[in-house]
C-alpha cells in the first residue's frame, strides 16, 4: 500500500462524498490506496469503499473508538500510520478531517499540505496544487518526510465508482492513553439545511439584491424546487437575515457543487473566492456590471423578484416532465 | 477546534466549546490551558477607538530574535516539513452567455441549458 485515506461513514455504512473524493484523489498519485475508518465497519461500508478503489479497509476498533474523542481518536491514527507506513495519507477537507489531520500531524511530527485541489507525482514524491489569496493564486508545495500529511478540498475530485468490488476489512488494535483531554459530549443536528452546503450537489444563494429578509423565501422556494441547499452571502448573514452557518465564501463556507445560483449577490471577490469550484455557475442580478457575471456560466440581467419565481415554476414543470 | 461558541469555567479550569461539523453542532469539553479557533459569527468584535488608535501607533514594536525563543535558526529549516516549489496564476472561468427575454421564457431557456449543454439538472 502506498497512501491511506481516512474515511468518514455516514448513515448506515455509507461512504461520505468527501471521502469518496479523497479515495479518489489518492488514486491519481498513488499505486495502490487503502482507506482507515474508525468504529464498527458495516459490510456495506467496505462494498463502498471497494467501489471507490480501496484495496483495504483498515478498521481501528476498541473502546477508545466508540466516543468520539479528536485526541483519542488522533494517538490512534498516528499509531496505526506508524505500523502501517503508508507514504501519504490524505483526509477529507472537512471540519472532521481538519482537525483530525492537523492533531495527528503533530503527533508524527509530519508535514501537513491543507486544502488540495490538484496534484502530480513526479521523481521526488507529490507535488500538491492548493489555493492561496483567495483563489487567484495556485502555490504548489512538496511535504518533506515521510508520511506525507494531506487534506482533500471537497468537491475538487470527481469520484471514480467501478464495478462492485469489496474492500478487504483488516481490523487493526492500537494503544491509545486512557484519558482523553478533549471529549465530546453531544451532537445536535443542524437546525437549518445551510449545514449540508460542503456536500451538495446544488445550491441556491441569496444576496442583498433581494431587498429584506422577508424575501429570501424566493431563494428558498428555487432551492426546494431543485432539491438544492441554501446559501447566502456575507451581507446578508452580518445582517442577520440567515445564519452565520449559510455564510458562502472565503470567510465561510468554500464549496463546489455542480450548479451554483447566485440570486441578488453582486460577487465580490470574497465570495467568488468561495464558489469558484463549482462545475456551472449561473447568476440573476438586476446590475449587468456586477462583477458575479464574469464568473457565471448563465448571466441573467433583470428583476430577480419575477425570475426567481418563473425559475421555481420551470424546474417544477421540468420534473415534473422527467419523473 | 474551532468554535461557534464557547462557556468558560475559570473555576473548575474547564471549557465548553459547540462547533459547527457539516450537518451537525458538536459540544466539546476539555480543560485549560487549550487552544481555540474562532468562527465568523462567535462573537461581536471590540473595535479600538480613536484614541485608541492613536496611542497604540505610539507603541514599541518588539522584534525577537529566534534565538530568544531558544530556537536555533539552523535547526529550525531543519525541522521545515512543506516546501514551496512555485506560484501560478488559477486558470480563469471562461466568459459566460448571457439569457434576455420574457422571465418565463428566460426561465424555460435556463432549464433547457442547465439540461442539455451544462449537464447538471
Amino acid at each position: 500500500m502506498d497512501a491511506l485515506a481516512v474515511i468518514e461513514a455516514g448513515d448506515a455504512g455509507t461512504l461520505r462524498r468527501s471521502s469518496q473524493e479523497t479515495i479518489a484523489a489518492l488514486r491519481q498519485v498513488a499505486g495502490a490506496v487503502d482507506a482507515v475508518a474508525f468504529g464498527e465497519a458495516p459490510e456495506r461500508l467496505a462494498d463502498e469503499v471497494g467501489a471507490c478503489g480501496a484495496e483495504r479497509l483498515w478498521v481501528l476498533s476498541g473502546p477508545a473508538f466508540l466516543t468520539k474523542s479528536p485526541d483519542l481518536w488522533a494517538q490512534g491514527l498516528a499509531d496505526a500510520i506508524r505500523r502501517l507506513a503508508p507514504k501519504s495519507v490524505a483526509w477529507p477537507g472537512t471540519a472532521w478531517g481538519k482537525d483530525l489531520a492537523t492533531r495527528v500531524a503533530g503527533v508524527l511530527d509530519a508535514g501537513l499540505a491543507d486544502d488540495v485541489v490538484a496534484w502530480e507525482q513526479d521523481q521526488e514524491g507529490i507535488v500538491a496544487v492548493r489555493p492561496v489569496f483567495g483563489g487567484k493564486i495556485r502555490e504548489r508545495v512538496r511535504v518533506l518526510g515521510s508520511p506525507a500529511l494531506f487534506t482533500v478540498r471537497p468537491g475538487a475530485f470527481a469520484v471514480q465508482r467501478e464495478a462492485v468490488r469489496s474492500a478487504r476489512v483488516e481490523m487493526i488494535s492500537v494503544a491509545v492513553q486512557a484519558e482523553p483531554e478533549v471529549r465530546v459530549t453531544g451532537v445536535e443536528a443542524a437546525a437549518h439545511q445551510a449545514a449540508e452546503l460542503t456536500d451538495a450537489r446544488m445550491i441556491v444563494a441569496g444576496g442583498r439584491g433581494l431587498g429584506g429578509p422577508e424575501h429570501f423565501r424566493l431563494v428558498e422556494e428555487l432551492a426546494a424546487a431543485l432539491g438544492a441547499a441554501v446559501g447566502a452571502s456575507r451581507p446578508v448573514v452580518e445582517e442577520g437575515w440567515v445564519p452565520h452557518a449559510y455564510h458562502v465564501g472565503q470567510t465561510g463556507k468554500i464549496v463546489a457543487p455542480d450548479l451554483y445560483i447566485a440570486v441578488g449577490i453582486s460577487g465580490a471577490v470574497q465570495h467568488v473566492a468561495g464558489i469558484l469550484g463549482s462545475k456551472c455557475i449561473v447568476a440573476i442580478n438586476h446590475d449587468p456590471s456586477a462583477p458575479i457575471f464574469d464568473v457565471a456560466d448563465y448571466g441573467i440581467v433583470g428583476d430577480l423578484f419575477q425570475i426567481v419565481p418563473a425559475l421555481t415554476a420551470a424546474i417544477r414543470q421540468f420534473k415534473g416532465a422527467t419523473e | 477546534m474551532v468554535a461557534v461558541a464557547v462557556e468558560v469555567d475559570p473555576a473548575a479550569r474547564r471549557l465548553v466549546v459547540r462547533r459547527e461539523l457539516e450537518g451537525a453542532v458538536e459540544i466539546v469539553e476539555t480543560q485549560l490551558p487549550a487552544v481555540v479557533g474562532a468562527q465568523r459569527g462567535l462573537n461581536t468584535p471590540r473595535y479600538p477607538t480613536l484614541p485608541n488608535i492613536m496611542k497604540a501607533r505610539r507603541q514599541p514594536i518588539a522584534v525577537m530574535p529566534l534565538g530568544d525563543l531558544g530556537l536555533d535558526p539552523v535547526g529550525v529549516q531543519e525541522r521545515r516539513r512543506l516546501r514551496v516549489m512555485g506560484y501560478e496564476e488559477a486558470p480563469r472561468r471562461a466568459a459566460g452567455q448571457r439569457l434576455s427575454g420574457e422571465p418565463a421564457e428566460v426561465a424555460r431557456e435556463l432549464v433547457a441549458r442547465l439540461h442539455r449543454e451544462a449537464q447538471v439538472l
